[in-house]
């Protein structure tokens, strides 16, 4: 067993790395403003 | 002792009522316990008793038969309930409680209480976010495998409110970067601006343009119109004048020559006046002196109109010949001797009577005669008599004489005058008839009247000039003017009208110009207050970042749509075990699941080795192994299968604490449920594990702690 099975399951769906950062903050229920902070710095950074 | 119940149930059985209370299994137990024992041994009631406490009636997933046992613990015609059931975690810092008091209330009271602290009432939907309660009978795995499906559809769906939370944030970061201060929207905004008023000179161009033209092609047509105007009404004036003169002329001409005509004619007229009356006056007298046989020449003379030679100017030729023959019968009738003889006596008796007559009154006899005057008056009266035709034919000859004398005469004036009359009458058809005298005078008529039109037409093109700015003392320099422009160099040739319709069309496009300027003028205005407002507005940290934030927004909704509608859409296909959609997002989604159902399943024992399970197709009933061996559900043992289902359930990946109450494990041997109990007892070390109870059928009690 893996230790994050769902983790991988939305992951293999969701192969757009903007949309798995954004599944990925769903999935730790983060704060809207600082995952919109964090996904503009990943953004800028590519 | 970590899970504690009690309960008593009141069963209605026909005749008689049957109380069941805990008997053979004992009502403290351990975490993890496995039960084993015959049928009605009360293990199962033990199993619903905990279910029903905390609210396993509702689970989705529930097999039939244990939803109506379930159920019939909280509400049923045939029995009633009032239970316990306490469950301690391992470490002792959770307390889960729940409670039924009265067997006539279906309600149920569950309560926790953590670390000691206050207890606080779980409702049922409370419970189910923060507990998962797991309750199954492990028969046919390969069906109840897929229904492992919901639990990601629920854990998708709760993803799909933070990923909608992050788009609406993102939406307003968009719209505050709207409102702020814009770079590109302000750069944007001058294009437009720049654009509109670009468009607003070229408008304003064309209503000058078409204005002018309008303008000047007004003053051409009015001084065309005044221009034709004037020599029509010259024209018109001429012919008129030449009409009334020719006019007057032949009326002139008629008028003495139809004096002259009705005066010979009217003196012809009065002697044929006369002729006739002569010519009836001797018809009694020629009819008087013919025979018979001569009566033809009577007709003739009777024939003979003299009321008819006043139109045809003409005699009748019969009038000589009969007015001599007429002669000659008189003449014959007055020759005859005792015609003569008769006359003479007749005279004289005539005379004397006439001269008797004075003494008529003398009564005395005549000397020489026996007879007064009045004897002889009577004698010569009654000789008279006798004499009186010849005396009336006397008279009737003199007259038709002197008659026939008169006719003569006066035939010789009418033969002397009908020359004359014919000649005035020719003169008088020469000077033109009447009916042409009378269209003349119309044509005269209409003349005046186009003229009088004509003239009102030469004021309203005066006015039309004046009003077009032209000075009627100087007309000319005003054609003048016009004459240079090469702008109207088009329409010169143009007639009054095509000019009025050629003013009428450019006037339009003046018009549409005109409201086009009037509209851009306010959009203009607009789009510069709006310039003017976001200039002033202060900037957006992430004014410069709305392209990255429009991709965000867009990947948030593709993953909506993927959380809310494909997956569940693939995932309820595969419950009924129908194939997926045959495109690239149906086939992650069947690898993913088979993937993650393989995580949840993990190891499984098959004939004599473990395997670490790494894909599992559904819709083939088939495990794949990290060897890549492909274990068909179907060739395992049940006892096999039902393990696998097991530890999927358990392995869900879930944060909440898991009751676990497997029922009739019965096909499952110790090599079987051995890797259940193991993960449940791994679990509960973890602290994932309140309660794992699993009961299996045996032909004696045992309670088995782990």
């Amino acid at each position: 067993m893996t230790t994050d099975p769902l983790k991988e399951f939305f992951e293999e769906l969701f192969k757009d790395p903007l949309e798995r950062k954004i599944i990925a903050g769903a999935m730790g229920n983060r704060d809207p403003d600082e995952l919109v902070k964090e996904l503009l710095a990943e953004l800028e950074a590519q | 002792m970590a899970i504690s119940f009690d309960y008593t149930i009141e069963r209605d059985e026909g005749d008689r009522h049957v109380q069941f209370r805990p008997k053979q299994i004992p009502n403290k137990l351990e975490t993890v316990t496995l039960i084993e024992g015959p049928n009605s041994s009360g293990k199962s009631t033990v199993l619903h008793l905990i279910a029903a406490a905390f609210y396993g009636a509702n689970l989705k997933n529930l097999d039939d038969g244990l939803r109506a046992k379930v159920k019939s613990l909280i509400a049923s015609d045939h029995q009633t309930a009032t239970f316990t059931v306490d469950i301690e975690s391992p470490d002792g810092q959770l307390k889960l409680s729940a409670r039924k008091p009265d067997a006539s209330n279906p309600e149920i009271i569950v309560e926790e209480l953590k670390n000691g602290g206050k207890r606080r009432k779980l409702a049922p939907d409370t419970f189910e976010r923060e507990y998962r309660l797991i309750y199954d009978i492990p028969d046919d795995p390969t069906r109840r495998m897929v229904q492992l499906l919901d639990e990601v559809d629920a854990v998708g769906r709760t993803y799909s409110g933070p990923v909608l939370a992050l788009r609406r944030r993102v939406e307003e970061i968009t719209a505050d970067i709207q409102n702020s201060r814009n770079p590109k929207r302000i750069a944007e905004l001058k294009v437009l601006l720049d654009s509109q008023k670009a468009d607003l000179e070229n408008y304003s161009q064309r209503k000058a343009f078409a204005a002018e033209l309008v303008e000047k092609l007004g003053r051409l047509r009015a001084i065309k119109w005044l221009d034709e105007t004037s020599v029509e009404l010259e024209k018109v004036e001429t012919l008129r004048r030449a009409t009334k003169r020719s006019i007057k002329r032949e009326v002139k001409v008629r008028s003495a020559a139809s004096a002259d005509f009705e005066k010979l004619r009217s003196e012809l007229s009065d002697k044929c006046g006369r002729l006739d009356e002569i010519h009836s006056s001797l018809s009694a007298v020629y009819d008087g002196l013919t025979r018979k046989k001569d009566k033809n020449k009577v007709d003739a003379w009777r024939r003979i109109s003299f009321v008819q030679v006043v139109s045809t100017y003409e005699l009748d030729p019969n009038l000589v010949p009969l007015s001599t023959d007429l002669r000659d019968r008189i003449n014959e009738a007055r020759s005859d001797p005792a015609y003569g003889k008769d006359l003479e006596r007749a005279k004289v008796y005539d005379e004397m009577q006439k001269a008797l007559h004075r003494f008529a009154s003398f009564t005395e006899t005549l000397p020489g005669t026996d007879k007064t005057v009045r004897d002889l008056l009577d004698a010569l009266a009654a000789e008279n008599k006798k004499h009186q035709q010849s005396l009336r034919f006397a008279t009737s000859f003199e007259e038709a004489i002197n008659n026939l004398q008169s006719m003569h005469e006066l035939l010789k004036e009418v033969k002397g005058l009908l020359p004359k009359v014919r000649a005035a009458h020719k003169t008088l058809a020469a000077a033109g008839d009447s009916q042409e005298l009378e269209e003349d005078s119309e044509a005269v008529e209409k003349l005046a009247a186009r003229k009088a039109a004509l003239e009102k037409q030469l004021e309203d093109a005066s006015a039309l000039c004046i009003k077009s700015g032209i000075d009627l003392d100087d007309l000319e320099e005003a054609a003048d003017a016009l004459e240079s422009d090469d702008a109207i160099e088009a329409f010169r040739s143009l007639t009054v009208q095509q000019l009025l319709e050629a003013i009428n069309d450019h006037a339009a496009d003046r018009d549409a110009a005109a409201t086009k300027v009037s509209n851009l003028t306010r959009t203009v205005y607009h789009t510069e207050q709006e310039y003017e407002r976001l200039n002033k507005k202060a900037p957006h940290p992430y004014e410069s970042r709305i392209a990255e934030l429009d991709a965000i927004k867009k990947a948030c909704q593709r993953i909506e749509v993927s959380l809310e509608s494909k997956f569940p859409q693939y995932g309820k296909a595969l419950r009924k075990l129908a194939p997926l959609p045959n495109d690239p997002p149906a086939k992650a989604y069947a690898e993913a699941i088979g993937k993650y159902i393989a995580s949840r399943i993990g190891k499984v024992r098959h004939v004599d080795g473990v395997y670490d399970v790494a894909h599992v197709d559904l819709l083939a009933g088939v495990l794949i192994t990290r060897e890549k061996r492909r274990i068909h559900l179907a060739d395992m043992g049940t006892g096999q299968s039902m393990s696998a289902y097991l530890l999927a359930l358990l392995s869900a990946d879930d944060r909440r604490p898991v009751i676990a109450l497997f029922d009739e494990v019965a096909m499952m041997d110790e090599s079987s449920l051995q890797p259940v109990l193991t993960r449940m007892t791994e679990m509960r070390d973890q602290g994932k594990l309140l309660a794992g109870l699993v009961v299996q059928r045996a032909d004696t009690v045992s309670v088995r702690a782990l």
